[in-house]
């Protein structure tokens, strides 16, 4: 024993690098060598990797994507949606038919550290001219930071927080809509669909909105607020939470003691889960509930929660119903075949997704339209020319797989997107590189598919409102 | 304020303390004897949340009824991190080493299960008196708590080798000197960690879900109460408990959910500041 704490008092005293219990010269000669080696090796991978500044026709992209880490059951179907358009325009010969589009795979891992490094190895040693992701708000602001600084495109398809299109950059695209304008179209679908069922004017029905607070859950809960305030709703109470909870109890306790008609809620998956858990086991009702899609819109929550969310409403992005929507004959071919690819390799149930199939809708038209006029018009396929193609080109809403049209604002004329202009028409936002005229769509959950129920020209089933007597949350 | 809703509210609280409680008796036992904080305990309840829920998908085994396999391997679990991880190290390097282990373990679930969640679909079920409704399943890790906490009582004070226990977290020099395997005691007592842990995701998996870094929230919760109760004390862990459990569930119903957070970790910093020594301090 005493020779034991003996011991750990010699060990726990200064010692030299090279003394008995340290590194011997070979040792140290040996760590040495191998960070040596280690330099040299990358330099030469490095040296033989680099691409030289891509010039003519050759098209280069980097896909960007949480395929690992907390946001991987999202990011990996979108993932799969963005692969599966490249490879059928590979297969149809390439951009115009002949231009093949050669692409780079980066997984961010979910964190925004890793999204930053990751873009900026695809923008110098990878060379790409167009990145595409990055999925999430924050994953999108790290990203946007490194495409602006190496003057590649940034073509981003998941990160809908209001502000990154607010900043004035150059080098950004983003086809997707805004989050504020996602929860306005909420409020749209209350008004248009909710309130004639529930047979009241706007300012007799009574609306509890829950949100996360994330840029996310805020961006969208802004634009609930605009838009009830718009139309006279009666918006009774906020709800928000951090969307790591492990308890929501509280407010459900506290949304019991209120009068309400509809709750509007915007969480992610799990919170979304946890919500309905707990308002099932304390008894919660609501006569309505819409859903935005990150938690409301995948299958999961159906294979959780099975018949209990039958009649729930969603807001989300197109699903695989949207095919049939598209005019494009050439655009449906391709639209179709896709289908048919991801109906084999996911099974049928895949026809409810919405991240596989926007996935694909949000960048076909880099390829079908802005790549090609690039080409046509500029020749070269650099990021300036892809950028001056992209604010000349409007995407016809019939040749648009998402079924709503691409037109994006310019540094020289920024505007504020459609839902904007009616909702804060004094207050108009000066987006750039914004899709001005994209969309969300109304949804309801029935028999265990995501039904399009919303706008007119896309519904394929009469929705069921208020949730009937069967449900468990129907008052 | 409807009467109703505040009684639901604190009744809300309690059996969200029970959860606390769960979480914080692991982490207490561990500090008890070996001196460190276990920064893979939120981990190895994720580990048993995991194992749970296979034993289900694959077998049709209910949690509860899962509850002992998932307690042994995770007993099993704990004592090979004592014996290969922790033990050799120095003792200032040992709550470190769990650190990195708690990023291993991460990553092993992450590559096994993937970061996709899994559910365990049980009916969330609950029981109405007089309009004040009890989750069933977190009564159950309420009573699960008590069980555990008399259990441990007993078998910490009326016990020999709890004696022994004892002998070692008040000085484990005199103890070794007075022939007490030291070694062995701190393997029992990493091993009986994780079987709390293994308990505690056993219960949580019909609420919650798995995924790789399901269990740090409840970690992160658990060191806070650990401290404001009294390091390796498990009478204070549970007044601790109890007072972030019901603060929260009142003041989120009262108020919001970020509110309620702020409120109880206010609490807690003006209990350390009177009290460093936390709640039931320096009576272990």
């Amino acid at each position: 024993m005493k020779i034991a704490a003996k011991r750990r008092i010699i060990k726990m005293k200064p010692k030299s690098v090279f003394s008995k219990e340290g590194l011997t010269k070979i040792q140290a000669i040996a760590i040495i060598a191998i960070i040596v080696i280690a330099i040299i090796a990358g330099g030469v991978y490095y040296y033989i990797t680099t691409s030289p500044k891509v010039e003519g026709v050759h098209i280069k992209v980097g896909i960007i994507m949480p395929l690992t880490g907390a946001l991987a059951p999202l990011g990996k179907p979108t993932f799969e949606g963005i692969k599966a358009a490249i490879d059928l325009i590979n297969e149809r010969g390439g951009v115009l038919g002949k231009y093949p589009v050669d692409y780079v795979v980066a997984d961010s891992k979910s964190d925004p550290a890793v999204a930053k490094s990751e873009a900026e190895r695809l923008c110098t040693v990878e060379g790409v001219q167009v990145i595409i992701g990055s999925y999430s708000s924050g994953l999108a602001s790290t990203v946007v930071k490194v495409t602006e600084q190496y003057k590649v495109v940034l073509w981003e398809t998941g990160g809908t927080f209001s502000s990154l299109t607010l900043q004035g950059y150059k080098y950004l695209l983003r086809p997707l809509y805004v989050s504020e304008d996602w929860g306005a179209l909420g409020v749209f679908y209350l008004k248009d669909v909710v309130a004639p069922k529930l047979d009241k004017d706007p300012k007799d029905i009574k609306v509890v909105l829950l949100h996360e607070d994330s840029a996310f859950g805020q961006s969208l809960a802004t634009g609930v607020e605009e838009a009830c305030s718009k139309y006279g709703f009666d918006l009774v109470s906020v709800e928000s939470y951090p969307y790591t909870t492990t308890d929501m109890s509280g407010i459900i306790t506290k949304l019991k003691g209120l009068e309400f008609d509809v709750i509007l809620h915007a969480g992610y998956f799990t919170d979304t889960v946890l919500f309905l858990r707990q308002s099932k086991e304390l008894g919660l009702k609501f006569p309505v509930i819409i859903g935005y899609g990150v938690g409301y819109g995948i299958m999961d929550l159906w294979e959780t929660f099975g018949e209990d969310i039958e009649y729930f409403n969603v807001i989300d992005w197109p699903n695989f119903y949207f095919v049939d929507h598209i005019k494009d004959p050439e655009i449906k071919a391709i639209a179709e075949e896709f289908k048919e690819r991801m109906i084999a390799y996911f099974g049928s149930e895949i026809i409810s997704d919405t991240h596989v199939y926007t996935g694909f809708a949000l960048v076909l038209p880099l390829f079908t339209h802005i790549l090609p006029h690039t080409i046509e018009k500029y020749g070269e396929v650099t990021p300036d020319n892809i950028m001056k193609a992209a604010y000349e080109v409007e995407v016809p809403k019939d040749e648009d797989p998402y079924c709503s049209g691409v037109k994006f604002s310019s540094p020289e004329n920024p505007a504020d997107t459609w839902v904007g202009e009616i909702i804060r028409a004094d207050n108009p936002q000066s987006h750039v590189g914004q899709n001005l005229i994209g969309t969300y769509y109304g949804y309801q959950w029935i028999d265990g598919e995501l039904k399009p129920v919303w706008p007119e020209e896309v519904k394929v089933v009469e929705p069921v409102i208020p949730l009937p007597e069967t449900s468990p949350f129907s008052p | 304020m409807n009467e109703n809703i505040l009684i639901q509210a604190i009744i809300n609280g309690v059996l969200l303390a029970g959860i606390y409680a769960l979480v914080t008796a692991g982490l207490n036992i561990v500090y008890g004897v070996i001196r460190i904080v276990n920064f893979c305990h939120g981990e190895l309840l994720g580990l048993s949340m995991y194992l749970t829920y296979w034993f289900f998908e694959l077998y049709g085994i209910h949690p509860y009824l899962s509850i002992p396999l998932v307690c042994i391997i995770l007993l099993l679990v704990g004592a090979l991190i004592q014996i290969l991880v922790v033990e050799g190290a120095p003792h200032e390097a040992q709550g470190v080493l769990t650190l990195a282990l708690y990023m291993a373990m991460q990553g092993g679930m992450l590559i096994l299960w993937t970061s996709d969640y899994r559910v365990i679909n049980l009916p969330p079920i609950s029981i109405n008196l007089l309009g004040v409704f009890i989750s069933i399943h977190k009564a159950v890790a309420l009573i699960g708590v008590i069980i555990t906490t008399i259990l441990f009582y007993f078998a910490l004070f009326k016990t020999r080798y709890g004696m022994i226990m004892r002998a070692v977290v008040q000085d484990p020099e005199a103890a070794e000197w007075l022939g007490v395997n030291t070694k062995r005691v701190r393997i029992v007592s990493f091993g009986l960690g994780a079987l709390l842990a293994g308990l505690a995701g056993a219960l949580l998996i019909p609420i919650y879900y798995a995924y790789p870094g399901a269990g740090l929230p409840f970690a992160l919760m658990g060191w806070v109460i650990m401290v404001l109760g009294g390091l390796g004390n498990f009478m204070g862990a549970l007044a601790g408990s109890l007072i972030i459990g019901v603060t929260e569930s009142v003041i989120s119903t009262l108020y919001n959910a970020q509110m309620a957070r702020a409120i109880s970790l206010m609490i807690f910093f003006v209990v350390i500041l009177i009290k460093p020594q936390g709640l039931a301090g320096g009576k272990r």
